[in-house]
């Protein structure tokens, strides 16, 4: 007895190739853990409590929309993605995945995500969730990348809302606090993707993409990452006087954007590549660490939570 | 217009077809059991 698979093939060329792993890579895990864990940090830092099993479908919801926008993107920026080194190895590229199921897949779960977060947790999740999909796909990648090399400072936005949405989720408002929460990762975004930018400049040249180190150079690039990044330090700061974070906040806050600081200086002052490389990798560590200091410090915090 | 005839899979790509088949029934179960639980949840007034 034969199984239906084998009479009615999808294609015998690219679908065919595909496995379960690709559809992963699709969905951009390794930015989809930063935006989850900030997500996470919003919903904790919330001064309320949550059902821990719909706090987890929230969190779900999150990761999923994250996850979807990112197979849009990767449906829609395939023809630069098969010119540029760095995401020339994606499933699209490849030709593992057909595009038109690239696109479906990151369609049917985009809406999956925002109808779950909307019955299970509640309608302003949702809408916050379903806003920040759109910043991403159509102002970010369709409007804004291909345009303009403020691209990733306006896109950024979409990128920003995880927090937000955590705490839109857990207290159904949102305030000032999810707002400086947002603002941090708007302003951390730019001199994070810039430093990237400054060492795949080539490769962003070439696939046409005006990112700021391609059109206005290094020299000024680097001068506005050094912007953004004494813009942050106020800003990482504002949760500790918003009063839904703690003094250990505050304290791991200034070193972190203090060493920023110093990333982004010497940055400005180095010629090569090797500075912007580890800027680039100490963006991530440093949103990493400020929302796990949020997430422990906050009013109702895992401290308080477990300290009872 | 006739439909073209399907080509049997063979091979690789039928046990990569496979995998996908997997997959998907797995993610489905996956939602069916949230849904179920979220109902309960809600329900339960929490």
């Amino acid at each position: 007895m034969t199984s239906i698979s084998e009479h009615f093939p999808v294609d015998a060329s690219a679908e065919s190739s595909a496995l379960p792993r690709d559809y992963l890579i699709l969905l951009k895990p390794r930015v989809m853990f930063l935006v989850v864990f900030t997500g996470l940090a919003g919903l904790i830092a919330a001064p309320t409590h949550m059902h821990p099993f719909l706090a987890a479908v929230a969190i779900l919801s999150i990761a999923l929309a994250t996850g979807a926008a990112g197979a849009i993107n990767m449906w829609y920026d395939r023809d630069i993605d098969a010119i540029m080194a760095r995401t020339a190895a994606r499933p699209i590229p490849q030709g593992l995945i057909e595009p038109s199921n690239a696109l479906a897949f990151g369609v049917i779960l985009t809406i999956a995500a925002v109808c779950m977060m909307g019955l299970a947790v509640n309608i302003l999740a949702a809408e916050l969730l379903a806003l920040a999909s759109f910043v991403y796909i159509f102002v970010y990648t369709i409007w804004l990348k291909r345009r303009t090399p403020q691209n990733i400072v306006i896109g950024g936005a979409a990128g920003a809302f995880p927090p937000m949405i955590g705490w839109a989720a857990a207290t159904g408002h949102i305030g000032l606090a999810p707002i400086a929460l947002f603002a941090i990762t708007f302003f951390w975004t730019p001199p994070h993707f810039w430093a990237l930018a400054l060492y795949r400049c080539q490769d962003y040249a070439r696939a046409g993409v005006p990112m700021m180190s391609v059109t206005a150079g290094p020299a000024s690039t680097k001068r506005q990452m050094l912007a953004y990044t004494l813009l942050l330090f106020p800003v990482a700061l504002s949760p500790y006087f918003l009063g839904i974070a703690g003094p250990l906040y505050l304290a791991g806050s200034t070193i972190l954007g203090g060493l920023f600081i110093l990333c982004s200086v010497a940055v400005l002052r180095d010629a090569t590549d090797r500075s912007a490389k580890r800027m680039f990798g100490f963006s991530i560590l440093y949103l990493f660490l400020l929302f796990f200091l949020l997430m422990i410090d906050s009013g109702p915090g895992l401290i308080a939570r477990f300290a009872g | 217009m006739a439909n073209p005839r399907p080509v049997p899979l063979k091979g690789e790509a039928l046990r990569r077809q496979k995998k996908r088949n997997w997959a998907l029934f797995a993610v489905l179960l996956a939602f069916v059991v949230l849904i179920f639980t979220i109902s309960v949840v809600k329900m339960g007034g929490s």
